[in-house]
């Protein structure tokens, strides 16, 4: 799997698991952390980056929302 | 000689690699475990409670005999030691309570009474407001309750009418007497730090307090739920408030409610699991803003009519939403009862009357000894427990009444 794809995968997962408690926040953590560190040596295209970055800040949001808005 | 070259080979790159995100990966989730975990245990803050405490009975030092220790001053253990003392007059009976009897979520609840369960009316059951009904009736315990059109109560006062009737029959009720640990045995040792009860028989009717005994706790857990009630509301308004309140908030979880004393609108919802069956949970900032925001949709009179008292506490629960009767320990002897899901007042009434039949050889309904999913130890219980209620909250996880 490329870096690009394995990128684009970690977002996507932030997403999808936002309402899992304790993996949320690791997955999206995670990503932000391997997009950057990619960026930061300039091996990964813009798209993904946007993508995965977007993914991992969207996924956080709407974990944050599950924790402290949709509790009732 | 060199190796093939299509040998899987493990590169000192790999190892490093590999190692970095294992210590990430224990890292976090044991500086999870460590920050999660609260010792404490939430206060009794319902608006019941602040309408005046009964005096706590004295706690229990030293050691002393019985026929029956009954672990938790709930409406199940005090509807057992009821119950069990009815049938057998002599009965050494000994109830013990952590910190004073309605303390948990007995004297936390709203106090609507309902036949069945969360998940439907399963055998035995369907008698169960009656029940509580002639209990107040019969031993005249003063509990406000409101025969029609809803049958409701103040949770704690009945709580308090049935401490008072378990020792007028000779009950021996110990408050701010918490157990520390269960002695397996012939005779079970219930220890607790200035005191230890002997007794053939224990019944364990702690409900979400029960797995921090280290007992039920693949089955049961504590789920906090919110709980708030209005100040005296105008007539006019109150004309059109249901005397009870049911509104779904997703496909799955629903704000209950009714009317309580003195012209007031209570209302309860949510449910949290907290890391190593915490029993701490004050609500926080979100909690009761969001509680209100959805009463205030639901009755747009109650808008500018803020809460006046609020408070959590946590119910025990399982993974069907079914109460359950377990045993515990190499004889049997131990047995546990919980897990009604917030419908514990009425159903609590009837599982004592279950555990007392249990002492003289009967089994209660079939469906109460259930086997039930098991729930996996922290932190997969965190994540597990939790994950399912969110998705519940969101609407995206459905359980279909089974019973």
């Amino acid at each position: 799997m490329s870096d690009a794809a394995r990128a684009r995968a970690l977002g996507i997962l932030s997403v999808l698991l936002f309402f899992v408690p304790l993996v949320a926040p690791l997955v999206q953590g995670a990503t932000l952390v391997y997009v950057l560190s990619l960026g930061w040596r300039g091996s990964l295209d813009r798209t993904s980056m946007i993508l995965a970055a977007s993914g991992a800040a969207l996924g956080f949001v709407l974990f944050l929302a599950t924790e402290y808005l949709f509790i009732v | 000689m060199d190796a093939p070259s299509s040998t899987p080979s493990f590169t000192r790159r790999t190892f490093v690699r590999t190692a970095t995100l294992a210590g990430i990966g224990g890292a976090y989730f044991g500086g999870a475990h460590l920050l999660l975990r609260d010792a404490r245990w939430t206060p009794n803050l319902s608006f019941w409670v602040s309408r005046g405490r009964d005096p706590a009975g004295p706690p229990l030092r030293g050691e002393r005999e019985a026929d029956l220790a009954i672990i938790g001053g709930g409406v199940t253990g005090l509807s057992t030691a009821l119950h069990a003392l009815l049938r057998s007059p002599r009965l050494r009976v000994v109830l013990l309570e952590a910190h004073y009897v309605g303390f948990g979520a007995t004297g936390r609840s709203g106090g609507v009474l309902g036949n069945g369960t969360e998940m439907g009316t399963p055998p035995g059951t369907e008698e169960n407001v009656a029940q509580v009904i002639e209990i107040v009736d019969r031993f005249g315990i003063g509990c406000d309750l409101e025969r029609a059109p809803e049958t409701q109560l103040d949770p704690y006062r009945y709580a308090v009418g049935l401490k008072r009737t378990v020792l007028g029959l000779g009950g021996a009720i110990h408050e701010g007497s918490r157990v520390r640990s269960l002695e397996d045995g012939q005779t079970v040792t219930v220890r607790g730090d200035d005191f230890a009860v002997r007794a053939p028989k224990v019944i364990v009717a702690a409900n979400g307090y029960t797995p921090r005994l280290g007992i039920g706790a693949a089955r049961l857990f504590p789920a906090h739920t919110a709980a708030a009630v209005t100040a005296p509301l105008p007539r006019e308004i109150l004309r059109d408030i249901p005397d009870s309140i049911l509104v779904m908030t997703s496909g799955e979880m629903y704000m209950w409610g009714r009317k309580a004393p003195g012209g007031r609108v209570l209302v309860g919802a949510g449910a949290r699991y907290f890391y190593d069956n915490g029993l701490y949970y004050k609500g926080g900032g979100f909690l009761f803003p969001a509680l209100h925001r959805t009463l205030a949709k639901s009755f747009p009179a109650l808008a500018g009519r803020p809460f006046e008292h609020a408070w959590t506490g946590p119910m025990g629960c399982t993974t069907d939403q079914e109460p359950i009767i377990g045993t515990a320990g190499r004889s049997g002897n131990i047995v546990y009862c919980g897990g009604y899901t917030g419908h514990g007042i009425a159903m609590g009434t009837k599982a004592g009357s279950f555990l007392s039949d249990m002492l003289h050889g009967q089994s209660p309904p079939a469906w109460m000894l259930r086997p039930t999913q098991s729930l996996p130890g922290e932190p997969l219980r965190y994540i597990a427990i939790n994950t399912v209620i969110n998705m519940m909250n969101l609407g995206l996880y459905h359980m279909d009444k089974h019973v």
